[in-house]
C-alpha cells in the first residue's frame, strides 16, 4: 500500500489555490507515473469558456506537479523488505534532507530476506525529502528519497 | 523412543525433520511466526504453535516462547533444523534444564566449535591439519625456517585485523620484509595493533567437508565428502559428493583424522567438518555442530538417512552403521533455489503464481513451497533444493540440466537461470572448480 504524504496535501492546496474553486467535489491520487485529479462542481455551474480555462489549469498544475517529482529525481525500492536509515539503531543516518551525495554513495538500507542491501544514489544530486521512515516496510516501486 | 518432537524451524528443513519423524512414527509440533500460519510446515505438523511477529528475532529466534511451546504440547525433545538457534549454545542448555533432549551435540561441543580460534587449536591438537602460521615474527631464522616447510604464497594478516585491512599476499622472498613492514604500518593506524602473523595462503583451494555421525558409546562413522566450491559471498550455491578430485587415498586419509578426532573429543550426534583443500592438503576451516542445508548429496551416496539417524542417537541408542558398511555409490548434485534475481541477485519474496517440481527417477526436491505461496520477505531466500542423483557424475549432470529446465516457478524471481549457466561450463563439467568459481563467473 502506498501511502498518501505531505508533498500530495501541498499539491491538492496548490491546485486548488490556483484554479481559484471554492469547492471540491471529488479528488482522484493515482500513485504509478504520479497524477492528482481535482474535480469541482464550479466547472459545471460557470458557463463554457471559464470552464475550459479553469480545465486548462487544472491540467497545467498536474504537469507542474510531475515537474516537481520529476521521475528522475525519485529513488524507488528495487524490492519488498525494511528500509533502515542508518548502518545501525546507534549511528547517524546514511544522509540527510539538504545533502549533497555522489553517484554510488550509500542512501540508506533495505533489509530483504536476511540480506541488507545497500541502496545507492544513482547519481550525484541533493537529497530533498527522505519519505521512507526508518525500520518501515516498503514494496517494490515504493519512493525512498526524493532529489531536488 | 521420543513421543512427540517439537521443530524449531521452518521452511524445508521443517520439512525434511517432519518426514524423518514421521516415519519413524514420533509426533509432530510446529512452531511458526504470524505470517508462516499458512506455511507447509505448519499445514504438515499434528501440531502447530505460533511462537510471536514476523521478525525472526522475536518467534523464531524467540528462546522463552519456544520452550513454552514445548512445554505446552508436552515435547519430550527439540529439534533445531539448521541457523536460527541449532548453534546457541544457551538454547541447548535451556532445552536440556527443562528435562527436554536437544537433538544436536552437547552444549560444550557448541561453544568449543563457535569460538573458531579455539575450534583451530582443539583440532591441532587432535591432529586434524590446520593452515599453517607463524605468530612471533622477532626470529628471523624462524620465520626462515617456516617458509622453508610452507613455502610461498605465504599471507601477512594483522592479529586484531578484519576486513583486508593489514593483510599482503607474498609471492617471493624479495617482498617478504617490506610486506610485513606494510602491513604492520596499516595494521598500527587501522586497530591501533601492530602484530602481524604470517599464514600459508592458498591461492585457489577447494572447499571440502566430511560429514560425521557420532552416539554416546563413543561410535564416530565418517560419510564421505561434499564438494561446496561453488559458492558467492561465502553462501554456497551447489554442492556435491564425491568430488571430483578426491583419491580414495585421499578421503580415507582425511576421514581417518576426522573420526580420531571426534572420538577424542567425544562428540555426539551430526557434525561437519569444513576443509580448504589444495595440492592433495587439508586445512581445517570449521565445524558446524548441526545438520547441514546440503547433506541430502550424502544421504543419496551413501543410502543413509541422516536426519533419523541424528534422532535416533540423540535418542540414546547405539549407532547400527559400520564404517566398513558405508561405500559411496554413484553421484549426487544439489542445486540450492534461492527467490532472488539471476543476475542482479536482489531477493523476491513474494506469491508464487505457478509452481511445477520436476520429478523422474533420479530427481529429489526438498522444498516447502506450493501454488500460491506467498514467500515472506522476513526470513531466508533459499526456498528449495534440487537434488538429482546417477550411477555416474555426468549422469547426475545430465539430470540436474533436465531438472532445472524442467522447473516451473512463476511470480518472482528465482537463481534457476544461474544454476543452468554454472552447470554448462567447461569447468564444472570437469569438477575442478575451486572456490574463486563465482567470482570469476560474474565479473
Amino acid at each position: 500500500m502506498t501511502k498518501i504524504d505531505k508533498t500530495d496535501l501541498e499539491n491538492i492546496k496548490l491546485i486548488i489555490k490556483e484554479s481559484k474553486i471554492n469547492s471540491v467535489a471529488k479528488i482522484k491520487i493515482k500513485k504509478n507515473d504520479y497524477e492528482i485529479e481535482i474535480t469541482s462542481n464550479d466547472f459545471v455551474e460557470n458557463n463554457v469558456s471559464v470552464q475550459k480555462i479553469e480545465k486548462k489549469s487544472e491540467v497545467k498544475e498536474v504537469e507542474n506537479t510531475n515537474e516537481v517529482i520529476n521521475e528522475d529525481n525519485i529513488v524507488k525500492s528495487p524490492m519488498v523488505g525494511v528500509a533502515y536509515l542508518s548502518a545501525d539503531p546507534n549511528s547517524q543516518p546514511y544522509v540527510k534532507v539538504g545533502q549533497h551525495v555522489k553517484a554510488g554513495d550509500t542512501l540508506l538500507l533495505i533489509e530483504a530476506m536476511k540480506t541488507f542491501n545497500e541502496i545507492k544514489a544513482p547519481r550525484s544530486a541533493i537529497i530533498k525529502k527522505i519519505v521512507t521512515l526508518n525500520s518501515q516496510p516498503v514494496e517494490y516501486g515504493d519512493t525512498l528519497i526524493i532529489f531536488e | 523412543m521420543f513421543k512427540k518432537i517439537l521443530i524449531a524451524n521452518r521452511g524445508e528443513i521443517a520439512l525434511r525433520v517432519l518426514r524423518a519423524c514421521r516415519e519413524l512414527g514420533i509426533n509432530t509440533v510446529a512452531i511458526h511466526s504470524d505470517v508462516d500460519e499458512n506455511a507447509m510446515h505448519v499445514r504438515m505438523a499434528d501440531e502447530s504453535i505460533c511462537v510471536g511477529p514476523a521478525s525472526a528475532q522475536s518467534s523464531y529466534l524467540n528462546i522463552p516462547a519456544i520452550i513454552t511451546a514445548a512445554t505446552l504440547t508436552d515435547a519430550d525433545a527439540i529439534h533445531p533444523g539448521y541457523g536460527f538457534l541449532s548453534e546457541n549454545q544457551r538454547f541447548a542448555e535451556i532445552i536440556e534444564e527443562h528435562n527436554i533432549k536437544f537433538i544436536g551435540p552437547k552444549s560444550e561441543h557448541i561453544k568449543m566449535m563457535g569460538n573458531k580460534i579455539d575450534a583451530k587449536k582443539i583440532m591441532d591438537q587432535t591432529g586434524v591439519p590446520i593452515v599453517k602460521g607463524i605468530n612471533d615474527l622477532s626470529d628471523k631464522n624462524k620465520i626462515e625456517e617456516f617458509i622453508k616447510k610452507v613455502k610461498y604464497p605465504i599471507i601477512v594478516k594483522a592479529a586484531s585485523g578484519g576486513g583486508g585491512k593489514g593483510m599482503r599476499i607474498v609471492t617471493e622472498e624479495d617482498d617478504l620484509n617490506k610486506a610485513i613492514n606494510e602491513a604492520k604500518l596499516e595494521a598500527k593506524k587501522s586497530f591501533n595493533d601492530e602484530n602481524v602473523y604470517l599464514e600459508k595462503f592458498l591461492t585457489s583451494p577447494k572447499h571440502i567437508e566430511i560429514q560425521v555421525l557420532c552416539d554416546s558409546f563413543g561410535n564416530v562413522v565418517t560419510l564421505g565428502e561434499r564438494d561446496c566450491s561453488i559458492q558467492r559471498k561465502h553462501q554456497k550455491l551447489i554442492e556435491e559428493s564425491p568430488s571430483s578430485v578426491l583419491t580414495n587415498e585421499n578421503r580415507e586419509k582425511i576421514s581417518e583424522l576426522c573420526r580420531k578426532s571426534m572420538k577424542k573429543i567425544g562428540y555426539e550426534g551430526v557434525g561437519t567438518l569444513e576443509f580448504l583443500y589444495e595440492n592433495n592438503e587439508f586445512y581445517f576451516m570449521e565445524m558446524n555442530t548441526r545438520l547441514q542445508v546440503e547433506h541430502p548429496v550424502t544421504e543419496m551416496v551413501t543410502g543413509i538417512d541422516l536426519v533419523k539417524e541424528q534422532i535416533l542417537v540423540a535418542n540414546g541408542e547405539k549407532l547400527t552403521i559400520k564404517q566398513e558398511d558405508i561405500k559411496l555409490k554413484g553421484s549426487s548434485i544439489e542445486c540450492r533455489i534461492n527467490a532472488e534475481h539471476p543476475e542482479s541477485f536482489i531477493p523476491s519474496p513474494g506469491k508464487i503464481t505457478q509452481y511445477h517440481q520436476p520429478g523422474g527417477l533420479g530427481i529429489r526436491v526438498d522444498s516447502a513451497v506450493y501454488d500460491g505461496y506467498s514467500i515472506p520477505s522476513h526470513y531466508d531466500s533459499m526456498i528449495g533444493k534440487l537434488i538429482t542423483y546417477g550411477a555416474t557424475r555426468s549422469e547426475a549432470l545430465k539430470k540436474m540440466n533436465r531438472a532445472l529446465e524442467e522447473y516451473v516457478i512463476m511470480g518472482i524471481n528465482t537463481n534457476i537461470q544461474l544454476h543452468q549457466k554454472i552447470i554448462q561450463t567447461d569447468e564444472f563439467k570437469r569438477g575442478s572448480y575451486n572456490i574463486n568459481f563465482m567470482s570469476n563467473l560474474i565479473e
